[in-house]
């Protein structure tokens, strides 16, 4: 259940942390700012953040889809604010802190899964692998 | 003798405090008197409150023809602030966002008529300006 602890170099530390930290931070400011819709994505960055760092299997063998659906949810994020405002100070310092949010995401996802591309055809030829599996009568015996 | 002085002095200093003390004090008589700069007739400036994500006013009379002042009482954390628009959409007038806090807006003249107005944070929370 639980992945066994991965060598990570001090600079992956880093970067990982900074990464929960501005998602932590720009949870925060929109959890101060009241209403669901606010409320409903400080839980979205808190729940991002968490899956960033927690040990278990399962999260650690598809941290690449937390990073990128992180990016997705604060880029969502970003256009939303373009789209709607308001445009003030806090406004301006949540999206900083979104836009380095993404710039870091992007870096580790660099650093730890490699070219995007040869990601998803490893993860589609295990889930063909997966599913090969399950539809043999060795799968399916087992 | 020097004891007797130091003890004269001492009560003519209380007395003195007292009295300037006493100058500020309410009148004896207990009949607040209205500070002599407010025009009782003159229009109170409107207040909007905002309470519980809501404006607490939904209706609100406002001069027309004329620019008015505008008071935002923000009475909660999230930050609230007004946004006037006119019949059409077309944004008229758009004010500081504050937190717990009041501000002071300063509306250009509106003509007779209604005016929508929204939280430019939470554009759910609604009233309108009614210019006569």
């Amino acid at each position: 259940m639980f992945a066994r602890p991965s060598a990570l170099r001090p600079t992956n530390v880093v970067v990982r942390v900074a990464i929960v930290g501005l998602a932590l931070a720009t949870g925060y400011i929109h959890s101060t700012l009241g209403g669901l819709l606010f409320t409903l994505n400080a839980v979205g960055y808190l729940v991002a953040a968490v899956a960033m760092i927690i040990p278990l299997a399962l999260a650690v063998r598809f941290r690449w889809i937390v990073r990128v659906g992180l990016v997705g949810y604060a880029a969502t994020t970003i256009l939303g604010w373009a789209l709607q405002g308001p445009f003030y100070s806090t406004a301006y310092l949540a999206k900083g802190i979104e836009v380095a949010l993404i710039v870091l995401l992007v870096v580790d996802f660099a650093r730890m899964d490699g070219n995007p591309v040869a990601v998803v055809r490893r993860e589609l030829a295990a889930l063909t692998g997966f599913v090969s599996s399950r539809r043999s009568p060795a799968g399916a015996a087992a | 003798m020097k004891r007797l002085t130091l003890t004269l002095g001492l009560v003519a200093l209380a007395a003195v405090l007292a009295a300037c003390s006493g100058a500020s004090a309410a009148p004896a008589s207990g009949q607040p008197t209205p500070p002599a700069s407010v025009d009782p007739n003159a229009p109170a400036t409107p207040i909007v409150t905002a309470r519980d994500l809501k404006f607490v006013e939904t209706e609100v009379s406002v001069p027309a023809g004329a620019p008015f002042e505008l008071i935002l009482d923000n009475q909660e954390a999230p930050p609230h602030n007004i946004q006037v628009s006119d019949a059409t959409g077309a944004k008229i007038f758009t004010g500081e966002i504050v937190s717990s806090s009041k501000v002071t807006y300063q509306i250009p003249a509106l003509a007779a008529g209604s005016y929508p107005f929204i939280c430019e944070v939470h554009p759910d929370m609604k009233g309108t300006f009614v210019a006569k």
